[in-house]
């Protein structure tokens, strides 16, 4: 018994194994059948690998417990995570050396977006409930993924347990934690599927005082401190409601809501420990699609609309109010359609999306910018024998208006091509090239004297060659994957600020061009003895992000905070019920400048994170589990970002009630 | 685990740089030296004080840093000698150091806080054993400089920044900076004798720097909006406190020279202004060619030198550019990111 009960938890824990070692893409559909697969463990060995460069599933990312979906996101290869605090902090992330709004983060197959800053702030989605986090190169040609996300330089694929609810599918989740910083969490899920119907929803609340103990090193001397007013108070709601029509096609509603209030400590300033600046987010999404098929073609329609509030405030601001308080409101909406068809040895796929954006705004800084989006994109595949052939094409046009004046607009073509190696094979092959690009945000058009109206988008030409390997299956009781990329990467009219007219007058300028190649490498181990499984999921980057810009200063300097390693390796264990994760991230010496001197180097550092996790299947499938993280176990100072300290050791503890 | 941590270690020592061990200069007394302050970036604790040694040429960085024991702190505004002693106002960070002026050791911290917030400290002046410490907060701080204690606390215009003292009155620009686009455009006039605002001169928008020569004419720069309404020079008759006169040349800084002239420069010349003629008497005289940033720019009567500050886009270290009489590039001293002012020892 117990060797099936871990069969099935390895189920889990192996789909990354499987996937990480496999090349770009997939679409939500396959990995879930995947999952339905993976389930039942004498069926393993007849996976082989689909063509996902990194995965995280719903098994490991219970393990990990994260404050949110931006420590997870550094766990995936060639991606760091650019952290400006704990729990609460801005969070964004870097994939292969790009930055970050050429990711794209899709949750359920929606485009989450934000024209404002050009991302979504990772620290303020939580990672309760998502099931899959994918890392996606090159959407595969089946992808119904929303249009414009396929036009991302990568994807950051989030999958909850919304996503999909089955017929007869009853489920129910509580989870109470409790934690340092005085922190305290609620989280309540449920879905039910019915023949027809289903519906599901979620709620959560999480407080926490946040303030931490920190120390430095002040030149000769450490110092300690306390990183104040990061005090934290976010509530979570969502529901959805779907049909099943007869002919296999189906139709969902969602909506989620957030609500974040958040003191901001800032950076740690040395001598000035005063913070007091607060800053509230209200977030809204209302998301529809329906899915049908028609004979060989699945397609899908979609929309979504949403309000994104930001409100910020300084109570001492130093001018003539003595305060400053300011709000943003982004609104968002967009509808489009996809179609994929695969018939014989061909398929294709195309769609089209129309999305639009305006901001209306309380201060006097960015105006009341507009912009229009339309997308069209087409895609054919070829398989020959067991080379795969594949091509793509998106046409995007951007129009955008301030104040009801116009004030720029864009054409742009994405092509993509890539040749593979069938995923039927035990050794596979590929190479691909893509060019994308990233729209300034509205803060970079118009933000104030840093905005700059006339900036072009950002060209990212991409290229990767890679091979995976499974030389051992499970039929061994042991498993092993070896997958390994070599990337370059080319950037064009990069969008940064920079002075133009003294210290105090930035300006955002497409002044930079940059170089990015190197190499990652995935691996994965599995093993039984006797009543243990474990579980080795390890992977490290090699990255070389240098300024090219001519006449630049610091040519051929690697670019600030990008650092030329990365690394991660978490072991799992399995016992009975028990299952115990070691999981360390390392992130090697970067620069906060371009110039790579030795004033702007900041350290190194490899945390190390424990957790340890007992569940207990009661009858008519209720389980109870309890778990205890620890974070940071070696209580290392660290910052990836200078100047914002992360959180030494810290605990976190999980009680959870579940009928699955 | 064994294996786990191994392989940790083999990457972590593989992937990790050394840091350069920090600079030991001398400790005896500075002479025939200069001291630059470098303001650093915002937000990156980097500010830092560049000891250069003119006799052997050597440069010694984060000299506040090896003589102190800790770092300076973020955005260092502005550094001046008094009596014996040197004090460095750190803006962001909130402090002034009070150091030795012979060794440069360190003598004092003076925490800037009001109420619990930084009052943003920018720059100094003194008068009759007072230190005068405009802060953004709207105040003028009095330091007294014998037990190094904030004394009084004077109300005066918004974000005031620079000051200068004439016929015993304290000149101080309000700059309002934080209101932009809507900047003050007044000069309070403070009456040391009562150490209390006696009358505000309005000069123009953003005023910034604040200069007084021998005849204790007080010149004052509003720096406009950066864009339509220009940089322009005002002077102010210290007897009738009234502004007299408007110079039509753009410029950004200005920094004594002698007893006859200052220096005016703007982002790409620098000229030399003459009290008697009441106007430029040598323009763009410095070639230029070499600096990337002009910064700032002080002249040096011992060596009859001028010591360009190039900021270098002000994300790269900068440098200090001496050039000679006739304008010509001398020497270029590599200093701390963003050099800002200059202390000599002669």
């Amino acid at each position: 018994m117990y060797l099936i009960r871990n069969i099935f938890f390895m189920g889990s824990l192996l789909l990354p194994v499987f996937l990480q070692a496999q090349e770009e893409d997939t679409n939500r559909l396959q990995v879930n059948q995947l999952k339905e697969v993976m389930i039942w463990g004498p069926q393993i060995q007849v996976i082989y690998p689909q063509i996902i460069n990194a995965y995280l599933g719903k098994k490991q990312i219970e393990l990990l417990n994260p404050d949110d979906i931006g420590e997870l996101a550094g766990k995936l290869p060639g991606t760091s995570t650019r952290s400006y605090g704990g729990l609460g902090g801005l969070k964004s992330i870097s994939v292969r050396g790009l930055g970050g709004q050429h990711s794209a983060i899709v949750l359920d197959g929606f485009n989450l977006t934000n024209a404002q800053s050009g991302q979504i702030n990772l620290g303020q989605i939580q990672s309760d409930g998502i099931e899959q986090v994918l890392l996606i190169h090159i959407p595969a040609s089946s992808s119904l993924t929303q249009v414009s996300a396929q036009f991302a330089g990568s994807q950051l694929e989030l999958n909850s347990f919304l996503d999909e609810i089955r017929n007869n599918e009853r489920q129910v989740k509580a989870t109470i934690r409790y934690g340092s910083f005085k922190r305290k969490e609620v989280y309540v899920s449920g879905k039910l599927g019915k023949e027809r119907w289903n519906c599901g929803g979620f709620g959560k609340f999480r407080q926490a005082d946040g303030d931490y103990n920190f120390n430095y090193l002040n030149g000769n001397q450490q110092v300690n401190g306390i990183r104040q007013n990061n005090d934290y108070l976010d509530f979570n709601i969502g529901g959805k409601m779907g049909y099943n029509f007869k002919n296999d096609s189906r139709w969902q509603l969602q909506y989620r809501a957030t609500r974040v209030d958040q003191g901001l400590a800032g950076a740690v300033i040395l001598y000035n420990e005063t913070a007091d600046e607060r800053m509230v987010t209200d977030d809204h999404r209302v998301l529809t699609d329906y899915y049908f098929t028609r004979g060989f073609n699945k397609a899908r329609v979609y929309g979504s609309f949403g309000i994104n509030r930001l409100n910020y405030n300084d109570p001492t601001y130093l001018n003539s109010q003595g305060f400053l308080d300011e709000t943003y409101t982004n609104n968002s909406a967009n509808l489009g359609y996809i179609e994929a068809s695969n018939s014989g040895n061909w398929s294709y796929k195309w769609g089209f999306e129309q999305a639009i954006d305006w901001m209306p705004s309380s201060g006097t800084n960015l105006g009341t910018p507009f912009r229009s989006s339309s997308y069209l994109i087409t895609g054919l595949t070829k398989e020959l024998r067991d080379i795969v052939f594949e091509s793509q094409l998106g046409l995007q046009y951007v129009y955008d208006e301030n104040a009801n004046t116009e004030v720029n607009s864009h054409l742009q073509l994405t092509p993509t091509i890539r040749v593979r190696r069938s995923s039927q094979k035990r050794f596979q092959w590929l190479g691909w090239y893509k060019r994308t690009f990233r729209m300034p945000s509205f803060n970079e058009l118009y933000f104030g004297s840093v905005g700059n109206q006339d900036l072009q988008p950002e060209i990212a030409h991409q290229s990767n060659i890679g091979y995976r390997w499974l030389p051992l299956k499970w039929g061994g009781k042991m498993y092993i994957t070896i997958g390994q990329d070599a990337f370059f990467n080319a950037v064009q009219n990069k969008i940064v600020a920079i002075p133009t007219k003294n210290l105090f007058i930035w300006s955002m300028q497409n002044v930079e061009n940059a170089r990015v190649y190197g190499t990652n490498v995935n691996a994965s181990f599995t093993k039984q003895i006797k009543k243990f499984l474990f579980t080795l999921n390890a992977n490290y980057t090699w990255q070389r992000v240098l300024d090219v810009t001519q006449n630049s200063i610091t040519y051929g300097h690697q670019i600030a905070y990008a650092p030329e390693h990365l690394a991660n390796a978490d072991l799992v264990t399995a016992y009975k019920d028990f299952s115990f994760v070691i999981a360390n991230n390392f992130v090697s010496g970067r620069y906060a400048l371009n110039q790579n001197v030795k004033g702007n180097y900041l350290d190194p550092y490899w945390t190390t994170d424990l957790s340890l996790k007992y569940q207990h299947e009661l009858k008519n499938k209720h389980a109870i589990s309890a778990q205890i993280n620890v974070k940071n176990i070696w209580n290392t100072s660290y910052a990836f970002i200078r100047s914002y300290i992360m959180p030494g050791r810290h605990f976190l503890i999980s009680l959870s009630y579940e009928i699955h | 685990m064994k294996y786990i941590s191994f392989i940790g270690l083999i990457v972590l020592f593989s992937a990790c740089k050394k840091p350069e061990p920090v600079a030991d200069p001398s400790s005896a007394e500075l002479t025939n030296s200069m001291l630059v302050l470098c303001e650093g970036l915002f937000q990156h604790n980097n500010s830092s004080i560049t000891w250069v040694d003119f006799s052997d040429e050597s440069e010694h960085h984060n000299f506040f840093e090896s003589q102190a024991q800790r770092s300076l702190g973020d955005t260092g505004n502005d550094i001046k000698r008094y009596g014996g002693k040197i004090y460095v106002v750190v803006n962001v960070s909130s402090t002034i150091e009070v150091m030795d002026a012979k060794t440069f050791k360190p003598i004092a911290q003076i925490p800037m806080f009001a109420n619990g917030q930084s009052k943003q400290p920018r720059s100094l002046a003194f008068a009759s054993g007072k230190a005068y410490v405009t802060c953004f907060d709207g105040f003028v701080d009095v330091i007294d400089t014998s037990n190094l204690s904030v004394t009084q606390r004077i109300p005066v215009g918004e974000n005031p920044e620079g000051l200068a003292v004439s016929n015993g009155k304290l000149y101080v620009a309000n700059s309002g900076g934080l209101n932009f686009p809507n900047v003050d455009s007044t000069v309070s006039v403070i009456d040391l004798t009562q150490n209390m605002e006696i009358s505000k001169i309005t000069i123009g928008k953003n005023p910034g720097g604040v200069l007084v020569n021998n005849a204790g004419e007080i010149f004052v720069i509003a720096r406009g909006d950066y864009g339509a309404d220009p940089s322009r020079l005002k002077k102010i008759d210290p007897l009738t406190d009234q502004v007299i006169e408007t110079y039509s040349f753009n410029i950004s800084g200005m920094n004594p020279m002698d007893n006859d002239n200052m220096l005016v420069f703007n982002a790409t010349s620098v000229s030399r202004f003459n009290f008697q003629s009441n106007g430029i008497a040598q323009q763009d005289f410095i070639d230029l060619t070499d600096v990337y940033t002009l910064y700032n720019v002080v002249y040096r009567p011992s060596d009859g030198h001028f010591y360009v500050m190039d900021a270098m886009n002000y994300t790269n270290l900068g440098f200090v550019r001496k050039y000679n009489n006739a304008g010509v590039l001398v020497k270029s001293y590599q200093v701390g990111l963003n050099p800002s002012k200059i202390i000599f020892y002669d």
